[in-house]
């Protein structure tokens, strides 16, 4: 490929260096018949002539001068006619001179790709080597407007692989991305499900240990009930002990009470005994005796009886009190007894529950090492999914450097046709000849308006970027972006029309030659992208170059060049 | 003393009341005072005078009573209008003046 | 010099003694009936030997005002003199004892039995308004 670029260039550079201007004929070319031909001589002639007269008029003003004069005079003629001799039998020593020359110059013509000065040519050929070359001629302009077509072609459907296989390569990274997501998803779950699985396996472990420790739990508080019982039934004893006591004292009360009011009575009749004694005077007087001793009675077992109340008083207190704390002591056996009743109940409920635990564990330790194995597969499938998208996507990206480079090649061969010119539409050359047709041919006169031509121009050519008319001294006459640039490129034209553009290797070589010049893809100042530039100069009547018009390509929509 | 005697209940305490000196007996809807015990029987007794003297139960009639004069120093501790004592089926009970104002609140 | 017995009896913290021969039986948990409308000093009716017997609170009578009470003992005693005399009961606390005294006692009004004051109560003029 790079080989073929640099012919390509090395082709240009040639074919410029060997162009001659149009209309003109240069001496490495062959000679064209007419009566041009014979000012050759005519000018060397009256050259000659000239310079002999100038040395002779300052060699000397001696008598000699007529004579050399004329001596002068004569050599120049010999030399004249020598050469025209020399010339005319040149020609008529050589009956095939002429054809040959011609023959020559078509075959340059045709070597240079310039199809049409070829065809040109070759219409001053005999009749039959001029149908000859022109059916040649015809037939290769034929196959380079097809090569222009098919490397439009090639370029298109480049495109178009390149776009599918973006778009592909695009969702099939996306799909890439999809299954990589559920793969991931998957794997999360699968350890997930592992972990779910392995944590029921413990938890049932530890359910099982639960089991053991809580049958000895459920061991100790029966032994615990049964001790609290057994207190319990002690207390009942002191309790009933104590409430007999009880009894037996307040029986004692009882009788004291009788006792006391006996007493009472018994002192009460000592009163009335005394009273009566007393009424009965001295009669009563040993009665009154009796009845102080009834009294005294009386007084003795009343203080008894009180002492007696007193103690039995103090004895039922105690028992009293240590009814009471029997009874708390009771009432807290009794709170044990419950709370032990119900540590049970609660210990039986805990052991139930672990027991349903450890079964829900065991379901879940099967289901989920059946998702396990499920997920497994699903996991491998996604695996191979993975790989096959993988793959997918590395011949899709192949397929899109493929793609573009296929482009390249396309564009290549673009270039490779462009280098032709030919009477094709696709032709940019001939369109840059049209372009420089439509300039004047004294450009420096004012009466034309350049902005005007070249807005026009560039309007005209949708593949074209930008477009420049510049005068022969390489200032910037006019310049134009495409419309769709135009919004974004106003700074760059307008510093474009400040320059001097004489040092372009385009604009040199345009002035340089006849031929039209397409350049190499370079970066445009415009847009950036990859452009050729195509050149030619518009030259006047007397060939000179007086302006270069100027347009750049864009590389990438050279697929409308034509359209 | 002579003469029948209305034995009733007042406050709680047995009463002799002259037998001539009762007009009649009649249930009262109305209660008579701090005094009337008898608020909740609603009786009343109405002398001939016209006053009126709630109970709390009529017992019965008796034809004599036997009763000792008061001495001065019980006739200044017992209710006015008090003007002996007697005794009714073990029980003691006052006997009521007759000419003496009965003063119920 | 003889003696004459008093019965003595206890109002509260204070003692006091009765002439023996005007006291005629010392009766314990008398049957009270209470007589609303009775001034100070008449606890209420009961009944004895077949009579009905005003019961007095000997305190009150002695100038002790405590309001109603009911004397657990009842000293049934002759008040008065020659045809006035009439039956009554005195309500006291306690009946001690039949005891001896000087018959100045009657006289002060008093008298110390076992080193205790005690008031000798004439029940002749007990009871009779000034």
């Amino acid at each position: 490929m790079k080989d073929l670029r640099r012919s390509l260039d090395r082709g240009i550079v040639q074919r410029i260096a060997l162009d001659p201007p149009q209309g003109r004929m240069s001496p490495a070319d062959g000679r064209r018949t007419g009566p041009l031909s014979l000012l050759a001589p005519a000018a060397l002639y009256a050259a000659v002539w000239a310079a002999g007269g100038w040395l002779l008029a300052g060699a000397s003003r001696g008598a000699d001068a007529p004579v050399l004069q004329v001596l002068f005079h004569l050599a120049a003629i010999a030399g004249a006619g020598l050469f025209l001799a020399f010339d005319l039998s040149t020609r008529l020593s050589d009956p095939r001179s002429g054809l040959r020359a011609r023959l020559i110059g078509v075959f340059r013509q045709l070597g240079d790709g310039d199809l049409i000065r070829t065809a040109e040519l070759a219409r001053s050929l005999d009749a039959d080597l001029a149908q000859g070359v022109a059916r040649a001629v015809a037939g290769l302009a034929t196959r380079v407007e097809q090569l222009q077509a098919n490397s439009h072609s090639v370029a298109g459907a480049a495109e178009g692989v390149e776009r599918g296989s973006t778009v592909l390569a695009a969702s099939s990274a996306q799909q890439a991305a999809a299954a990589g997501e559920v793969t991931a998803a998957m794997e999360e779950l699968s350890r997930t499900a592992a972990e779910i699985s392995e944590h029921a396996e413990r938890q049932n472990q530890l359910v099982l240990t639960a089991e053991s420790e809580g049958a000895a739990g459920a061991e100790a508080v029966a032994e615990a009930v049964e001790g609290v019982g057994a207190v319990e039934r002690r207390i009942a004893d002191v309790t009933a002990r104590a409430d007999t006591l009880g009894t037996r004292s307040r029986e004692i009360f009882r009788v004291l009470e009788l006792i006391s009011e006996i007493a009472q009575e018994t002192h009460l009749l000592s009163l009335n005994a005394a009273l009566e004694a007393s009424a009965a005077g001295g009669r009563g007087r040993r009665f009154a005796i009796v009845a102080g001793e009834v009294r005294v009675l009386a007084e003795r077992v009343r203080d008894s009886v009180a002492s007696v109340r007193s103690q039995i008083e103090e004895f039922a207190s105690a028992i009293r009190s240590t009814v009471v704390a029997t009874e708390e002591g009771g009432k807290e056996a009794a709170r044990v007894l419950e709370e032990a009743r119900a540590a049970t109940g609660a210990l039986a409920i805990l052991r139930a529950s672990l027991r349903e635990s450890s079964e829900a564990a065991r379901q879940i330790s099967s289901v989920t090492r059946q998702q396990t194995s499920a997920t497994e597969e699903v996991l491998s499938t996604l695996r191979e999914l993975h790989q096959v998208v993988e793959r997918m996507s590395r011949d899709l990206s192949l397929l899109s450097s493929t793609s573009g480079r296929l482009r390249a090649i396309g564009l290549e061969l673009e270039l490779l046709a462009q280098t032709f010119r030919l009477d094709s539409p696709r032709s940019l050359k001939r369109l840059v000849h049209s372009w420089a047709g439509r300039l004047p041919d004294a450009p420096e006169r004012t009466g034309w308006a350049p902005q005007d031509l070249i807005d026009e121009l560039v309007a005209a050519a949708p593949f074209v970027e930008c477009g420049c008319i510049v005068d022969a001294r390489g200032k910037v006459l006019a310049t134009q972006t495409a419309s769709e640039l135009q919004a974004t490129t106003t700074e760059a034209l307008q510093e474009l029309r400040r320059r001097n553009l004489a040092d372009r290797a385009w604009f040199k070589k345009a002035v340089e030659s006849s031929r039209a010049v397409v350049t190499p893809p370079e970066r445009s100042v415009m847009s950036g992208e990859p452009c050729i530039m195509v050149a030619v100069a518009r030259r006047n009547a007397a060939g000179e170059a007086v302006a270069v018009v100027e347009f750049d390509v864009n590389v990438r929509h050279w697929t409308d060049i034509g359209a | 003393m002579t003469g029948g005697f209305l034995i009733v209940r007042c406050d709680g305490a047995l009463w002799g009341l002259p037998a001539d000196q009762v007009a009649l007996i009649e249930r009262s809807v109305e209660a008579s005072g701090a005094m009337a015990a008898g608020g909740a029987s609603g009786l009343e007794v109405r002398f001939a005078d016209g006053r009126r003297l709630a109970v709390d139960a009529v017992l019965t009639l008796v034809g004599e009573l036997v009763a000792r004069p008061l001495s001065p120093r019980l006739r200044q501790l017992l209710p006015p209008g008090a003007a002996g004592l007697a005794m009714l089926a073990g029980e003691p009970l006052v006997l009521m003046a007759r000419e003496s104002e009965v003063a119920h609140v | 010099m003889t003696t004459t017995p008093y019965l003595l009896v206890r109002l509260g913290e204070r003692l006091a003694a009765l002439p023996a021969l005007a006291v005629r039986r010392v009766v314990r948990g008398a049957r009270l009936h209470p007589l609303p409308g009775a001034g100070p000093g008449l606890v209420g009716l009961a009944e004895f030997a077949g009579e009905p017997l005003a019961i007095l609170d000997l305190a009150q009578l002695l100038g002790d005002d405590r309001g109603s009470s009911r004397p657990p003992v009842t000293v049934v005693t002759w008040l008065g003199s020659g045809d006035d005399r009439e039956l009554v009961g005195l309500g006291v606390d306690d009946a001690i004892a039949v005891v001896e005294l000087d018959p100045t006692a009657l006289a002060l009004g008093q008298a110390l039995v076992d080193g205790r004051p005690v008031v000798v109560i004439d029940t002749e003029r007990l009871g009779v308004a000034a």
